[in-house]
């Protein structure tokens, strides 16, 4: 998606960071002294969902810029805490839940790297061990051609030792951050899927060979790894193109160099359905046996979920043992049912990750 | 010829019968009734015409115009005579005057947005919705039945027959006209409430969808037209059964569990009078059971009884997952 119009936040003063941005976008910024005038022209559209992802709004950040993911209810949550640099993404997946969670939804650059030293230096000098995350709410790789943002954190981060940052992306924008001093505590992770899906479900994400092919650089330059399979889609010999794709990571990457691998079933709000429905009218996503969950999110049926899950999981732990694997957003009765065990307890999810942080990325063990 | 909104007595021959432009309402073949009405008390509600090229056109009052022609020795007729200039008010008298003498039908509704249509969009209509509709509509409301009017006709005619309701048929005008037309011979078959309708279509959409199959190859499928043939199932039964086999096609999983549950349940509940709450759709692992009784001897007689069940395969049975 090409970026058509960029809005800048007319308070900002200008920065390097501005500078480089706008030299790289070959689009003239138009000043807005107030956000209404980009939601408007966003809410006008007949899509408002798909032109927004080619209008940037370059501002501030006007909330929390580091705040506790926020789970769901009744699924085991991982305790991750995310840093808010911007929102939204240019890419396109039908599956996205961006795409009804924000109204409107607005694709934003957060600019000041200043905003963001603050909250990381109150986080880096706590006796606890942070998993922070940029992408909850954007992917976190997308702006990395055209930012400092990507190479300010990794540099960031390297400084200290209790805290992981985590850039997840489905794209393969890495080339600034290969030779950066990271010290092992940026994780560099991919979000995995078929290629079929990739094909049918993705528009404008690279494909998963490509990713791979990141990973693998990333990895010779000594950076952690993680792999997210989510959502995981359900369709006639996916247990089978599924199984390539693990097999597919491990023939490009050396299981130690992975931190963790997360594995999560297509779930979303009913109010995304229709949304799909529109944007994605050739997709069979929604049309799986989705049930209502405790939640209030459709989730597919709990015996095929499962089913899918223990295969992956069975096959990831003969690949690589010792890799932690965990859910995102499950019960009881799935962990038991497919890993053997629940880490029910409060924090219990969040400590296996954190012991896996610790040791792939050097992290303060006595934080533990 | 003009004229003016006021009484006439108009010649019958020169009343254009067979125009229908202003008509919302459903034909009623049998006008013995307003006859017989008539000739004991007289016209009582005069119609009311179009003066038009000489001619007129009837607004409202159709039946009337009917049945005093069919009278024999009658020539003229007393009418409310709208002037030649006031072609939209003649449409919004034609729906105003039943609007305000009883409520819509769906299919009248949708009759009457069509009409005015012609000479005003949704967001006019809504204005003065409150005069013509007697109640206030919002422009959505009335877009939804502009596009209803663009249904087949035969879709209407399931309106006007209570076999298709106006949600339904809503939400059918914005398919395509393969799954339209498979919509209206399918809820020509069977007849069920306007929830179930709505179950029907989106069921059977998404099982096209998900198989990528063809609407009129899914409808014509064997075991979808054995439903439909099924003489002994009144519509409302084929309906039901229609209703179900979409859903075990769409969900087959899920609905193989609730079977496999409902036989354990089945036995299960001839062992006593006990009430078995199951998770709603399997997702949590809470199960729940409750009983009544009326004395101390009858709750230990009771929790024996439940207690025995522990063993029972039913119950193991129930919940395996
Ligand atoms: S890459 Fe991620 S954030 Fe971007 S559209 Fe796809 S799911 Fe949404």
């Amino acid at each position: 998606m090409t970026i058509q119009r960029v809005f800048l936040d007319s308070s900002l003063n200008s920065s390097e960071e501005i500078d480089e941005i706008l030299s790289r976008l070959s689009v003239e910024p138009e000043p807005v002294a107030d956000p209404c005038v980009v939601y408007d022209l966003i809410n006008q559209a007949d899509d408002p969902v798909g032109a927004a992802k080619s209008l940037l709004f370059i501002t501030r950040n006007k909330g929390a810029v580091v705040r506790p993911c926020p789970g769901t209810s009744h699924y085991t949550c991982c305790d991750y805490t995310i840093l808010h640099t911007g929102t939204f993404c240019t890419m396109d997946c039908a599956y996205c839940i961006l795409q009804a969670y924000f109204h409107p939804p607005v694709l934003q650059y957060f600019a000041g790297l200043d905003q963001l030293k603050q909250p990381l230096t109150h986080a880096f000098s706590q006796n606890r061990i942070f998993r922070i995350g940029t992408g909850e709410y954007t992917d976190s790789l997308i702006w990395e051609p055209i930012t400092p943002s990507p190479r300010f954190l990794v540099n960031t981060f390297a400084g200290q030792s209790n805290s992981l940052l985590e850039l997840k992306t489905k794209t393969v924008n890495v080339d600034s951050l290969l030779n950066l001093d990271h010290n092992r505590k940026t994780v560099l992770a991919w979000s995995v899927n078929t290629p079929e899906v990739i094909q049918s479900e993705e528009r404008g994400t690279t494909r998963l060979n490509a990713r791979l092919k990141a990973a693998r650089r990333c990895e010779a330059k000594g950076y952690p790894l993680a792999f997210h399979f989510d959502p995981l889609v359900l369709y006639d010999g996916c247990e089978t193109a599924y199984a390539q794709v693990i097999h597919d990571i491990f023939s490009h990457v050396r299981p130690e160099s992975i931190v963790w691998i997360s594995i999560g079933s297509f779930r979303f709000m009913p109010s995304l359905k229709p949304i799909i429905e529109n944007r994605f009218a050739s997709s069979t996503l929604c049309y799986g046996e989705f049930i209502l969950g405790l939640d209030n999110k459709m989730r597919y049926f709990k015996p095929l979920r499962i089913r899918l899950y223990r295969k992956l999981v069975d096959l990831i732990k003969e690949y690589a043992p010792s890799v932690r694997v965990y859910f995102c957003m499950e019960d009881p009765e799935v962990w038991e049912k497919t890993m053997g065990f629940f880490p029910g307890g409060k924090g219990e999810l969040g400590h296996l990750l954190d012991r896996a942080a610790v040791s792939h990325c050097r992290l303060n063990p006595d934080l533990l | 010829m003009t004229g003016s909104n006021l009484l006439q007595s108009i010649c019958l021959t020169d009343i254009r019968i067979h125009d229908t432009r202003f008509q919302i309402t459903v034909e009623k073949k049998d006008l013995s009734a307003l006859i017989r009405s008539i000739k004991d008390m007289g016209l009582i509600c005069p119609p009311t015409v179009w003066a038009c090229d000489g001619t007129y056109i009837p607004v409202s009052g159709f039946r009337r115009i009917q049945a005093v022609q069919s009278l024999s020795g009658t020539k003229h007729i007393p009418c409310r005579v709208m002037p030649e200039n006031a072609e939209i008010e003649c449409a919004m008298q034609a729906v105003a005057d039943n609007a305000f003498s009883r409520e819509l039908t769906a299919a009248e509704q949708v009759k009457a947005v069509q009409l005015l249509n012609r000479y005003m969009d949704a967001e006019q209509m809504a204005g003065q919705s409150l005069g013509i509709f007697n109640r206030p509509l919002n422009p959505g409301y009335i877009s939804g039945l502009l596009a209803v009017s663009t249904l087949p006709k035969e879709a209407v005619g399931l309106l006007e027959n209570g076999k298709l309701s106006l949600k339904p048929a809503r939400r059918m005008a914005a398919y395509d006209k393969a799954f339209i037309e498979v919509f209206v011979k399918l809820f020509s078959r069977i007849k069920v409430s306007s929830g179930k309708q709505l179950d029907i279509i989106t069921s059977f959409t998404e099982v096209c969808k998900k198989e990528q199959m063809a609407p009129g190859l899914f409808f014509n499928e064997h075991e979808f037209q054995t439903l439909l043939n099924l003489d002994t199932l009144d519509l409302g039964q084929k309906g039901d059964q229609v209703r179900q086999y979409l859903t075990r096609r769409r969900f087959p999983n899920l609905e193989q569990a609730r079977q496999k549950a409902r036989s354990h349940l089945g036995r299960l509940l001839s062992n006593g009078p006990f009430r078995f709450n199951l998770p709603e759709n399997f997702e949590s692992t809470v199960y729940g059971v409750s009983f009544d009784f009326t004395s101390l001897d009858d709750f230990k007689t009771r929790v024996r009884s439940l207690s025995s069940l522990a063993d029972h395969p039913d119950l193991k049975g129930m919940l395996e997952r």
